[in-house]
């Protein structure tokens, strides 16, 4: 029945992220074990093992409980279908993202109005707007104000790059 | 000196021009972020952080904040009622009745009741908070070390048990804050933890970055990633033509019993380790329609359930600041930024702030009063204003947030790798809320896991490392018992029902998340 590869899949993804969760916990406790230095109640070593325990200890739970079958499981995954024109895109959020590493990248050589007004017209677009004069007029006017006050009136330092101000 | 000498002499400097100007600029600014659906006061003030660097005034910067976050409380109810998207999820209770009450043309009363319901649950709460903050101060002088520890232990456990839906994701985001805590070098013996050999490590990780990653960044990649359910233009209610349609006399009388009973749930619960107002608020709603005549009418707009809720989270916020100044134990996200902003200005928020920076205290409490009234001008009568605020195109909203976001980074930091930590922390964010895991008990996590282990050890290293001083001093004993009991509450109806021998279907007490 396709009712129920819905559910299936969404279980699935919570599965594997509980897993990963317990092997990065893992992976964690063994460098917080191995890590030199006094290994006390007042030392510098016993928060890191604690914790990295209590990660492992409650990823462990957590996918044990994700394993289980529960009905309380199901209700939620029949929650979740009735979302499904929510079905999130990746595009997007990818996007966003590969827009802020220019934004980052470009900050200290372009200049802060520069990467931001360039930064402000992608995101706007990736974002969904059509309406491209609207974000430029913003793109320009939001980081030249932003830059003016906050180098001016408050003394913070912005890169200038390569724009003359 | 009494309680009203100091907040006479608190009044006296907030009425000071320039102090009223951070007071209104706080306010409206806190309005702002509140009406906006996706920013809250904990981001907005994390951003703001970087700018106090060049303030060197902490008793403006704080009148500041604490406007931010009393307006953020005042403008989350109007996007709540108009737009039923929550600005803040402390909100979320509100907006049950509040959208109902707006479809049916009674949007200005939904908004009167909130507002008013708001000014006299903060007045009432502040009048509450000048009262018991000296007392509770001079108590807190008698807490030793391990009394700290286990304080800063329940407000952990506390909060990530009541808040969002499952206990272990709950404790898995705090386990992830605390985890975020002890990256860099121990304070007390210089040893480097989990650097991984690098030197962007070394310093920690700040608590901006973990703000502005989380709340600002990961919302927006969340967002980003649901656009297609998103219009690019939404419209709010009309809240109806100006002049007529406030409160009635009748709206009045249904009003008042709800206010003054939603300041007596959220005064306290705020300053419980409860994790702000999200608790309160939804206590308020449920008495309320528990103990309503016209049981009838909850759904369909009962002004009731409007009145209560509002009250509770003004309230608590009020109730938030006796932990912070008078132990220093933030008990919400908001808190937890505001203690680091103490921090910058190196002060110790706690019993010794009373007798340090009494000037402080007392003003940032007199600027409640002020910022209250300020709120009730502020919220009424502009309330078109605020509406034209959520008309903003998302696209260029969330542009401009990220925009932000990267100069608060950048700014507070001066390096593009915190900037690249913030983006990476962003994408864990964006996964925790994929995934459904809460993100508040990461920032508690964050701020009071060092907090924690700085107390245990000092404990300890009084007691000569011997482990029964935690339990030796009733105090103590007492708040470790009560984080025992923080965690079987939100199972408590299961128990009863297993111990009356009754099917086991009824689910665990949630509330929503804080933000």
């Amino acid at each position: 029945m396709t009712v129920r590869t819905e559910p299936g899949r969404r279980w699935n993804s919570q599965t594997l992220l509980a897993a990963a969760l317990l092997i990065v916990g893992g992976l964690l406790l063994w460098s917080a074990v191995r890590a030199e230095g006094d290994f006390g109640l007042q030392g510098p070593r016993l928060a890191p093992v604690v914790i990295t325990s209590a990660w492992v200890v409650a990823a462990a739970v957590h996918l044990i409980m994700q394993l289980r079958p529960r009905p309380e499981a199901q209700e939620e995954a029949r929650a979740g279908e009735e979302h499904e024109p929510d079905r999130p895109g990746w595009l997007a959020p990818l996007g966003v993202l590969a827009a802020l590493a220019g934004f980052a990248i470009a900050l200290e050589y372009a200049g802060f109005v520069v990467s931001a007004a360039l930064f402000t017209v992608v995101t706007a677009r990736v974002l969904g707007s059509r309406n491209l004069l609207r974000d430029v007029i913003v793109a320009i006017v939001l980081p030249i104000a932003i830059y003016l006050s906050f180098t001016r009136l408050l003394d913070i330092f912005l890169p200038a790059g390569v724009f003359p101000l | 000196m009494n309680v009203f000498g100091d907040l006479l002499s608190g009044f006296g400097t907030v009425l000071q021009p320039e102090y009223l100007l951070f007071a209104a600029i706080g306010v409206t600014l806190g309005t702002f972020v509140g009406v906006l659906p996706g920013i809250g006061p904990a981001l907005t003030i994390a951003l703001l952080l970087p700018v106090t660097f060049s303030l060197d005034d902490p008793i403006g910067t704080f009148i500041m904040f604490a406007g931010i976050y009393y307006g953020a409380m005042y403008g989350g109810s109007t996007t709540s009622i108009l737009l039923n998207t929550p600005g803040e999820s402390a909100s979320v209770a509100t907006a049950i009745e509040g959208y109902q009450m707006a479809r049916r043309g009674r949007a200005k009363a939904a908004l009167a009741t909130a507002a008013i319901g708001s000014f006299v649950a903060g007045t009432i709460s502040t009048l509450l908070l000048s009262l018991f903050a000296q007392p509770v101060a001079k108590l807190a002088t008698t807490f030793r070390a391990a009394d700290y520890f286990a304080l800063a232990l329940l407000a952990m456990v506390a909060v990530t048990a009541l808040v969002g839906r499952s206990l272990v994701r709950g404790l898995l985001s705090l386990i992830f804050g605390l985890f975020l805590g002890v990256i860099g070098i121990d304070g007390l013996t210089g040893q480097a933890r989990f650097t991984f050999g690098t030197m962007e490590l070394l310093e920690g990780i700040d608590v901006v970055v973990v703000i502005v990653g989380l709340f600002a960044i990961g919302e927006t990649l969340f967002v980003a990633s649901r656009m297609r359910s998103l219009p690019e233009h939404i419209t709010p209610l009309e809240p109806g033509s100006s002049g007529k349609g406030w409160l009635t006399r009748d709206d009045w009388r249904r009003s008042w019993g709800p206010w003054l009973r939603g300041t007596a749930v959220g005064f306290p619960f705020g300053a419980l380790p409860s994790g702000g107002a999200d608790v309160p608020t939804f206590l308020s709603y449920t008495y309320e329609k528990h103990r309503a005549k016209n049981r009838a009418e909850f759904g369909k707009g009962a002004i009731e359930g409007v009145a209560g809720p509002e009250a509770a989270n003004n309230a608590a916020f009020s109730g938030v600041l006796v932990p912070l100044l008078t132990l220093g134990i933030p008990t919400s996200a908001t808190a937890a930024v505001m203690l680091a902003a103490f921090q910058i200005f190196n002060l110790q928020p706690g019993p010794q702030l009373f007798d340090r920076s009494p000037e402080l205290v007392w003003a940032l409490i007199a600027s409640l009063y002020v910022g209250n009234v300020l709120l009730l001008a502020l919220n009424l009568p502009l309330i078109r204003v605020w509406v034209k605020v959520l008309q903003i195109p998302r696209p260029i909203l969330y542009a401009g947030i990220l925009v932000f976001a990267t100069l608060g980074v950048y700014a507070s930091t001066g390096s593009v790798n915190q900037v690249f930590i913030a983006y990476g922390i962003g994408v864990i964010g964006f996964g925790m809320r994929h995934f459904d895991f809460p993100i508040a008990p990461v920032i508690l996590g964050l701020i009071l896991g060092p907090m924690m282990e700085l107390q245990f050890r000092r404990a300890l290293l009084v007691s000569n490392g011997d482990l029964t001083v935690f339990v030796t001093r009733p105090l103590t004993a007492i708040l470790l018992g009560l984080v025992v009991v923080a965690l079987l509450v939100p199972y408590l109806p299961r128990i009863v029902a297993r111990l009356r021998g009754r099917s086991t279907d009824t689910k665990r007490l949630t509330f929503a998340e804080e933000d």
